[in-house]
């Protein structure tokens, strides 16, 4: 006998989504608090400030809610969620594109401290983790948004081209083409700001 | 300098410096109460979306329409090319004024 949702302390996805579409639009909760931090972990890697992040996920959520009934229990919960979570972070680029230029000299101190660090003999010294991820952040920024995309996912997420173009609904091709003129659209900006920052 | 080499060790840095996932205290009541507030405007937002996509679909068919008719070739758009149609449609109103009335009835 399948156990009662009430006595159910963790019921799957695919319990929790029947009941949803059965009409317990509360339990819709459930999914929230069990997805959120992955992707308030993924938002963080597309928009800087903290509202932002909470508009995209609480856009992703909405989203999922109101295609709840397109999904196929055949494929996990979380695939179809992320997917989402992905083309939602693309809209956000694509329309905050206008808004992301910045002056590629404006670097902090330890932005700055880093590249004096690693431009002239990048594989030596430490690693002051959180100043190049913020410098790759301001980096990242001039990209446009697929390069952006793909270089997060290829990247700093480490997803291999079948995962991307799975999350993104590119072809494999397409995402191959689209990795190789992210990287050189990003040599190009580091090359700028290395030269802006030397010459 | 070697660009290539640089960005390479800046993607590890960062890739090694995971965002954060902690979440906003009571985020889920938040995401809920917002989706409470779309069910209760729902009904009225589908029935506009829906009106609106009927709307536009019909306007794409007549365009579409319009334009494989002006497309075809050899169409007849005018009836008065047509001598044969031209007359059996001038005929058409002389004929039924020439019938008796009580016929009509």
């Amino acid at each position: 006998m399948a156990p009662s949702p009430l006595l159910n302390p963790d019921p799957s996805d695919a319990e929790v989504v029947a009941e949803v579409l059965a009409g317990d639009t509360a339990r819709f909760e459930v999914l929230v608090c069990r997805y959120q931090p992955r992707l308030f972990g993924t938002a963080r890697r597309y928009a800087r400030r903290e509202d932002e992040v909470q508009d995209i996920v609480q856009e992703i959520f909405l989203k999922a809610f109101s295609k709840l009934g397109s999904w196929r229990a055949d494929a996990p919960f979380e695939h179809w969620l992320m997917r989402m979570a992905v083309h939602t972070c693309y809209d956000f680029l694509r329309s905050h594109q206008r808004n992301r230029e910045h002056n590629t000299t404006d670097l902090s101190d330890d932005e700055s401290d880093w590249l004096e660090r690693h431009a002239p003999a990048p594989a030596s010294g430490g690693h002051d983790a959180e100043a190049a991820r913020t410098l790759v952040g301001k980096v990242l920024d001039k990209l446009s948004p697929p390069a952006r995309l793909v270089i997060t996912l290829l990247e700093l997420e480490d997803r291999s081209v079948k995962e991307i173009a799975a999350l993104t609904g590119w072809s494999v091709p397409l995402v191959k083409v689209r990795a190789f003129r992210a990287r050189a659209e990003m040599k190009k900006i580091l090359r700028h700001i290395a030269s802006e920052k030397y010459l | 300098m070697d660009i290539d080499r640089l960005q390479t060790e800046l993607l590890r840095a960062a890739r090694a410096d995971r965002p954060s996932d902690r979440v906003p205290l009571a985020f889920e009541r938040r995401v809920m109460a917002r989706l409470a507030e779309r069910i209760r405007r729902d009904p009225w937002s589908e029935w506009t979306a829906a009106f609106w996509r009927a709307a536009m679909s019909g306007g794409a068919i007549a365009l579409l329409a319009v334009a494989v008719n002006w497309a075809t070739p050899g169409a007849v758009n005018d009836l008065t090319e047509d001598p044969e149609l031209f007359a059996v449609a001038d005929s058409a109103p002389a004929a039924a004024a020439d019938e008796p009335a009580q016929d009509l009835w």
